[in-house]
């Protein structure tokens, strides 16, 4: 049958155009490209914070790939952990590479998700209609928590487990069950062997699966109902003659070209600390972490590694075992509702009133502030102070649907505005 | 039965037959969930390697102390001399908590002057078990990193 013009036009001709269709009569791989790629339209005036979402993409395939090479030769097992690890750094052709990578790369994927969470707290990208692009993003950071959690235990040093010791042992001040869910997740009566290996299937196979199903998932809610932009504003709401939004430009190749400028400027970065400062000073890889587990002898100090840090100076500043295990918890779990709290009637943080953007400031500075006392000893004005910014954690939270509601917002524009 | 009945969908009938396949669906995942869960309590081998450890009190000589391993905890028995036991009651003023009411770390039996099950000095009962104190590792007690509780020792004694 003859085909008319512009139906020629679509699809390349020969071997190529050829295969194409004869994908794409059998799998959707055109429509699901154009779909989620070529005719998927984001806002041009997207600005350095949108590429945080593509970074933590590139750090979980940087995790992946390491991750895999790594259990090639890592012995998941008490007695063979601790030499395993060090066989790889100094035996193993081009070893201590690949474990840097992943090690830092674990630090770095904390580093991109709290910019990634914090560009949506800036432009209110989780309200209504993202609420649940939000919900699913929180699930992956519970997920990637529990993820580096879990692999910290596995070189099997002095840190590994005795940092586990204390957050496993956390959940022993719930009443009436506590031992009983402590011993359930150790498997045993202290961190043993089974622990190390229970841990090592869950850090290999359940929680990647997980992570990767839920970061699919995210991704296909996203393109539902479009990404958010600096102004808040939506674009499909101004669409040209060919419906497609006047303010949208296509992911690829428009996105994807300065994502790529993106991509090569955090590897710069990553590469550097990689070969240069591998350990950062021991809040990448701790000190104490370079000694093998010793059940006679605690650490001189025992502190998680950075990015858990704001939770544990949050626990650490209540008085009280259950109450400091409940706030802990809730720390953890108050962004779920940000979507429900945040009452204000425009989404980017360009439009609200002073009263929003001073209360962001205060909790970056409590969130930061809370991650270094974390690494504190716990005495004296130490305490006080992470009482203090505790409190002002919480206050950003709860207070939110009473200080949105005041808030004096500005006037949207109708259409994208562009700062520089 | 009429055509117009045999075509009729019987929509309660439907939707009990689909509750209760689910019903008896979820009570099958509820069966099949158990050996999964209980795979992850302490095995047989983990149970017995935690069984008790036995000390020989008698051997150990006042003023000595024993670390043994239990349940990969560090578990110190010290026989104290009767100058150990006498020098208590000196410190007593000195103590925040000389009888463990402040803060829970003592099992009750042992939330006493001298920490101990037993109260007897050495000098008036047979030199078994007496005066003997047992505590172990305080880190693996969550209330340590508690910052009224850090303050205290949290590292064992230099070994």
């Amino acid at each position: 049958m003859a085909r008319t013009e512009a139906e020629v036009g679509e699809r390349s001709e020969g071997i190529w155009g050829g295969l194409v269709k004869w994908i794409d009569d059998r799998f959707p791989m055109t429509e699901t490209l154009e779909y989620h790629v070529t005719k998927y339209y984001a806002a041009k005036s997207f600005n350095w914070w949108y590429v945080f979402g593509v970074l933590a993409f590139v750090v979980l395939a940087i995790q992946l790939i390491t991750g895999v090479f790594l259990t090639m030769n890592y012995k998941p097992s008490s007695e063979e952990a601790f030499a395993s690890v060090e066989y790889i750094m100094r035996d193993v052709e081009w070893g201590w590479l690949i474990r840097y990578l992943h090690s830092t790369g674990a630090s770095f994927f904390f580093i991109v998700v709290y910019l990634h969470m914090f560009r949506a707290m800036l432009y209110g990208s989780y309200k209504k209609p993202r609420e649940l692009i939000w919900l699913i993003g929180m699930l992956i950071f519970f997920v990637l928590m529990a993820e580096a959690f879990a692999g910290y235990l596995l070189p099997w040093g002095q840190m590994s487990y005795w940092g586990a010791q204390v957050i496993i042992s956390l959940f022993g001040a719930i009443p009436v069950v506590g031992d009983g869910i402590v011993e359930f997740i150790r498997g045993d009566y202290s961190i043993s062997d089974v622990t190390l290996n229970r841990f090592f299937a869950l850090h290999v196979i359940a929680l990647p699966l997980a992570l990767i199903g839920l970061v699919f998932v995210h991704i296909v809610a996203l393109h539902e109902v479009g990404s958010n932009n600096p102004d808040g504003i939506e674009i499909k709401e101004n669409k040209g003659p060919d419906g497609v939004p006047l303010d949208g430009v296509a992911f690829h190749p428009y996105h994807t070209s300065k994502d790529l400028v993106a991509i090569l400027v955090f590897l710069m970065i990553f590469s550097a600390v990689v070969f240069f400062a591998p350990e950062m000073g021991g809040y990448f890889l701790e000190h104490a972490n370079f000694e093998p587990a010793n059940l006679r002898a605690t650490p001189e100090h025992i502190a998680p590694v950075w990015y858990f840090t704001p939770f544990y100076a949050i626990l650490r500043a209540v008085p009280d075992k259950l109450w400091g295990f409940i706030l802990f918890g809730l720390s953890v779990v108050l962004p779920v509702f940000l979507p429900w709290l945040d009452r204000s009637r425009v989404r980017s943080i360009r439009y609200r009133g002073w009263i929003y953007k001073f209360a962001l400031t205060v909790f970056v500075i409590s969130f930061m502030t809370l991650g270094w006392l974390g690494v504190q000893p716990a005495e004296g004005l130490y305490v006080l102070l992470a009482r203090i910014f505790t409190v002002l954690y919480f206050a950003f939270f709860l207070l939110m649907p009473y200080y949105t509601t005041i808030d004096k917002t500005k006037p949207l524009p109708e259409r994208v505005v562009y700062h520089g | 039965m009429t055509e117009d009945d045999a075509d009729r969908i019987d929509r309660n009938r439907r939707h009990f037959l689909a509750v209760a396949a689910a019903a008896t669906g979820a009570v099958g995942a509820g069966f099949v969930a158990v050996p999964f869960l209980a795979s992850l309590k302490p095995s047989a081998r983990a149970q017995a390697l935690g069984a008790p450890v036995e000390v020989p009190l008698d051997s150990i000589q006042p003023g000595e102390m024993v670390r043994v391993l239990w349940r990969g905890r560090l578990v110190f028995v010290l026989r104290r001399s009767d100058a150990m036991l006498d020098s208590l009651a000196e410190g007593l003023g000195n103590l925040r908590d000389p009888n463990s009411e402040l803060v829970d770390q003592q099992p009750d039996y042992a939330a006493n002057e001298t920490r101990s099950l037993r109260r007897w000095k050495t000098s008036r009962r047979g030199r078994s078990r007496a005066g003997a104190a047992v505590s172990s590792a305080p880190v693996t007690d969550p209330s340590s990193i508690s910052p009224g509780a850090s303050t205290r020792a949290c590292r064992h004694p230099a070994i």
